[in-house]
């Protein structure tokens, strides 16, 4: 079962974190023959993957801690991994910095596979601090388990940086 | 992806064994000392031929064991999309593949026909002339009626060293 969308949002949020802000624009439609079963688990993880993206848009950890799991990992690139809830929150809550963040989804894959569910997305991203401006382009995996209850929560979460482009492209 | 109902049975080897690859309640053995776990034993054999593949610059043996639509996430490149787009950068420069041979430490979690791998390596070059840097991976695998398991997805990054890595 799979999924992909674009989503565009802006979004004030952390530095150096991973992709995972902003309100879609539009919603591609389910693809393949998933089942009503199946149609719910996708709509399981989308649900958390808005309310990630909600509470990391306003730094409410205290929402992000509510979608990841209790050994949740971020590797991030060029620091040391994040291992545990406990670690991951206070490493978000010490993004303090005033950043303004405009996240677009270029691509977003999400396939669900029983206990699992894989999201791979990319995502151009303009940030301002103060004056400045600068774009980057992430990518990555998110990895979500599914929990006793049927939740979907986030376990791993990897991503670096793709090369950038002239500011031209950036705006497609 | 293809579309599909999956039926999985839950046999993972959860959690914290080593670094990044987990912390917290769920307990999980190294790919290297499972017992048993034949299909921990099939995925950690499969990552071994592919790396050998890799190293040995066997571009067919290597794609062969690729999802036709794989994804694959190279640091500083684009995103890699299906296994055509892989072998044309593949052949541009066949060493710039992370390394696929999961460490004896990597943390295995495989759910019927579909696994996810985590580990990381210690890498030669260090962060501005100190740090330790470490290469850390993670694969997604599926099983094809056919072809074995197979690599769905693949992204790696490097960062500095953390002591929690070598905790082991």
């Amino acid at each position: 079962m799979s999924a992909r969308r674009p989503a565009v949002g802006l979004v004030v949020a952390l530095a150096t974190i991973g992709a995972g802000c902003g309100e879609p624009a539009h919603r591609q439609a389910w693809q393949g023959e998933a089942t009503l079963g199946e149609s719910a688990d996708l709509l399981r993880v989308h649900q958390v993957k808005r309310a990630l993206d909600y509470a990391w848009e306003r730094k409410r950890v205290i929402d992000v801690e509510k979608v990841v799991s209790d050994d949740v990992v971020f590797v991030p690139p060029g620091e040391s991994p994040k291992i545990g809830k406990q670690v991951a929150a206070d490493w978000l809550r010490a993004w303090t910095r005033p950043i303004l963040m405009r996240d677009t989804y270029v691509s977003e894959a999400l396939d669900v596979a029983g206990p699992f569910a894989i999201e791979t997305w990319t995502v151009a991203r303009l940030v301002t601090e103060g004056e400045k401006q600068h774009r980057v382009r992430l990518k990555g995996v998110h990895v979500y388990r599914r929990q006793d209850d049927g939740r979907f929560l986030l376990e791993r979460r990897i991503w670096n940086l793709s090369p950038a482009r002239p500011a031209a492209q950036d705006l497609r | 992806m293809p579309a599909g109902r999956r039926v999985l049975v839950i046999c993972s080897l959860a959690a914290a064994l080593s670094g990044w690859s987990g912390c917290g309640g769920r307990r999980s053995e190294p790919v290297a000392a499972a017992e048993g776990g034949g299909s921990v034993a099939a995925v950690s054999a499969v990552l071994g031929d592919l790396d050998t593949a890799r190293s040995e610059g066997d571009l067919e043996t290597l794609l062969a064991r690729f999802d036709r639509k794989v994804l694959v996430l190279p640091p500083g490149d684009e995103l890699l999309e299906g296994a055509a787009m892989v072998r044309t950068w593949l052949e541009a420069a066949p060493n710039r593949l992370c390394p696929l041979r999961a460490a004896a430490d990597a943390t295995a979690e495989i759910s019927g026909d579909w696994a996810y791998l985590t580990w990381s390596e210690a890498r030669p070059e260090t962060v501005d002339g100190g740090e330790a840097t470490q290469l850390r991976i993670l694969v997604v695998l599926r099983r094809d009626p056919a072809s074995g398991w197979v690599v769905q997805r693949l992204v790696w990054n490097t960062g500095p060293s953390s002591t929690e890595e070598s905790r082991g």
